[in-house]
């Protein structure tokens, strides 16, 4: 332990976080740094200074091992890109989620067909939007609403460096999805990334977002993204999302989603998480007004030693809405799955309708698939079920397979596919089906 | 050569046996009935037929199909080689089609068989033929299999089945229990027009109703694990009028003059 002045009071502060404190946020690139964006990064080391590392006995936290990102060896930096490397794109998204807005390591590039986009729409990245006449907007939506709950939030406010605008005002709709591609790389050293998404749609705009998370690594550097998107549905606004999450054997993530639905919205979240080493992703849904829909969806492909874990809650703060979780998780050999989904309700919030669901498939013995959905209810006249069954692939209709004549391995692939066709049915993008089959063959 | 032939067939489940010596030969394009009490053992004779490794079949016990012991040949070899049962009771598959599942298995049988496979667009042309015929809606071809099906939409599915994979041996378990008359009436027309002189039945069946749609050429009485009459349809019409109580009496007197 190692004592650091900061802001003229002296903390204690834990070792391991003694390198991430070095780090100079901030970039030269011509722009005026306003002082309420200081104010964020500073709020934020105050607050990294002040939380602890969580760890397994704290609740929330038990299966979450961060030894991988605490780790008084590892030298974390932050590299700004230049110019986004769009070689490093896998080919299959790119066939499936054509590249708009390209986030690389802190540097943004639209592509040109983004042009035909409506007039009135700002898509940018955070930078531009400082002294325009959107920067009340980002302001009074970057500013925090609630203090970060742990270290990684304030680790984002922290490193807080640039992100991703999109804001549809009153009554625009958009037809056509929008591909946002989030690249994190590491080059030469181990390498934070910190990307925020900041979504706004006013009253009655429409739109379909994908957001497609990948990282490009050399071999002996790791790649930790801790990223935090918000969302800002206005009423009546209609948004759907699809998040596709893909990382390597050296990609640490950690994800926070922050929504706010109004009333007569919708949000419709679509996750797929693919592949890479860690990541603790954190869905947080509050729903602000009567008559909302909020529906998230999500399949956890996880394999080797990986660690997947997902964090959600919905917030029933008004009544008469109905909020929808279907989630499943395929674990094979030695990977470790972990659902947590929690459903709150109000006590002013009557006449909710609230389902969760979570359905796990182990396709090893080793594979670990750890599910608990809770509910917490403060109004009486509410419909809420919530359901969680995890288990191997049934001997059963194996040999109901086997019966036809599909031997136990083709069965098994069926199975699986069948598994995941099942949430992949409320996903309302076209394609992903498609897109999302040779992923579940690797999962076999 | 005898189509099939089960010479002593002794099964156990969890160490209690159940099938206690059954012998049963069963000619190119015949049609048995296999009728008897519950618990006596039919749907164990189906589940030991398709290949069900959950039960234990004793080593001196023998099924050959077409001459070769296909005693301890998995399921899956056995419905290649043209072995179909209709199941009791129909599993569920959530997530995958009726004609994805369907394509697949029919494909596994052709490709077993040296024949070329089946586009799927093709495929479901003729599911959809064959489901008409068997009165299931044709739309069912893209629902997952019997997902949410009513008990005789299942029994139906499993009739389509058989119809599209035109087995050698097609087994029928129970397939009347919970079905209504029209159902029923379908599921046999369905298997009568299957019917041919190289194609042989195994209907097992607790009631004779069955037996009116589809005539069997024998009728045997499985009672405590061991066949204790056969005969031709007239046994079914007997048993209908008697019920199985004086068949047990029978057996019981053969079995404890046997003893003495």
């Amino acid at each position: 332990m190692i004592g650091i002045s900061y802001m003229e009071k002296t903390h204690i502060v834990d070792e391991r976080k003694l390198n991430l404190l070095e780090i100079i946020p901030y970039t030269k690139n011509g722009h005026v740094i306003p002082d309420w964006w200081k104010d964020i990064t500073l709020d934020g080391k105050n607050a990294f200074i002040l939380l602890p590392i969580p760890h397994s006995k704290m609740e929330g936290w038990r299966e979450t091992n961060l030894s991988p990102f605490f780790n008084p060896q590892r030298k974390w930096t932050v590299d700004i890109k230049k110019q986004v490397h769009r070689e490093h794109i896998p080919e299959i998204i790119n066939k499936y989620f054509s590249a708009h807005i390209l986030w690389e390591n802190g540097v943004v590039t639209m592509d040109e067909n983004l042009i035909d986009l409506p007039d009135k729409i700002i898509v940018s990245d955070f930078k531009e939007i400082l002294a325009s006449e959107h920067e009340e907007l980002l302001k009074s939506n970057l500013e925090r609403d609630k203090e970060p709950q742990h270290i990684f939030e304030a680790l984002s406010e922290m490193l807080f460096y640039n992100g991703i605008f999109i804001y549809l005002p009153k009554g625009i709709v958009i037809d056509e999805p929008m591909n946002i591609y989030i690249m994190s790389s590491a080059d030469r050293q181990d390498t934070i990334d910190i990307p925020w998404v900041l979504i706004i749609l006013d009253d009655t705009a429409q739109a379909s977002i994908t957001l497609n998370y990948i990282t490009h690594n050399t071999e002996s550097a790791s790649v930790w993204v801790n990223a935090k998107t918000k969302i800002v549905l206005g009423k009546n606004a209609h948004l759907n999302v699809l998040e596709n999450i893909q990382g390597t054997e050296k990609t640490l993530r950690f994800h926070s989603i922050s929504a706010g639905l109004d009333k007569d919205s919708s949000l419709n979240y679509n996750s797929l998480h693919l592949s890479g080493r860690f990541l603790r992703s954190e869905i947080n849904a509050e729903i602000q007004g009567e008559n909302v829909q909020c529906h998230i969806n999500g399949l956890t492909l996880n394999e080797k030693n990986h660690f997947s874990e997902t964090q959600q809650q919905i917030q029933h703060l008004k009544g008469q809405s109905v909020s929808r979780i279907h989630w499943r998780g395929l674990g094979r050999e030695q990977s470790k799955t972990v659902y947590r989904g929690k459903i709150y309700i109000a006590p002013d919030a009557q006449k909710s309708d609230s389902i969760q669901q979570f359905k796990g498939l182990s396709l090893s013995d080793g594979a670990v698939i750890d599910a608990k959905p809770q509910l917490e209810i403060y109004a009486d006249d509410v419909r809420c079920t919530h359901g969680a069954t995890v288990g191997p692939p049934s001997a059963e209709l194996i040999y109901y397979f086997q019966s036809r004549g599909i031997p136990p391995v083709k069965a098994r692939s069926l199975l699986v596919r069948g598994f995941a066709n099942q949430v992949l049915a409320d996903i309302p993008f076209p394609n992903t089906k498609e897109f999302i089959s040779p992923y579940l063959i690797m999962s076999l | 050569m005898n189509l099939l032939e089960i010479k002593n067939l002794k099964v156990s489940v969890e160490g209690q046996l159940i099938l206690k010596g059954i012998d049963l030969t069963i000619g190119s394009g015949e049609t048995h009935a296999i009728m008897g009490p519950n618990g006596s053992g039919k749907s164990t004779l189906a589940q030991v037929l398709t290949g069900n490794e959950n039960y234990e079949v004793d080593p001196e016990s023998k099924i050959l199909f077409f001459g070769e012991d296909i005693t301890s040949t998995p399921p899956e070899e056995r419905a290649r080689r043209g072995i179909f049962t209709a199941f009791q009771y129909p599993v569920e598959i959530p997530g995958l089609s009726n004609t994805e599942f369907l394509h697949t298995a029919l494909n596994e049988i052709r490709e077993w068989r040296h024949l070329s496979s089946l586009d799927i667009w093709d495929f479901e042309k003729i599911l959809k033929e064959k489901m008409k015929e068997i009165g299931l809606d044709p739309t069912f071809s893209d629902r997952s299999v019997n997902e949410g099906f009513s008990g005789g939409e299942k029994k139906r599915n499993e009739i389509v089945q058989m119809a599209i994979l035109e087995p050698i041996l097609a087994i029928l378990d129970e397939t009347d229990s919970g079905l209504d008359i029209d159902a029923l009436k379908s599921v046999a027309e369905g298997v009568n027009r299957m019917r041919n002189p190289k194609r042989s039945f195994i209907i097992i069946t607790h009631y004779q109703r069955l037996l009116n749609y589809i005539k069997p050429d024998f009728v045997h009485v499985l009672y405590k694990g061991k066949i204790v009459k056969s005969g031709d349809y007239t046994l079914a019409l007997e048993l209908e009028q008697k019920g199985y109580d004086w068949l047990k009496t029978d057996s019981e007197q053969e079995l404890s003059i046997a003893k003495a």
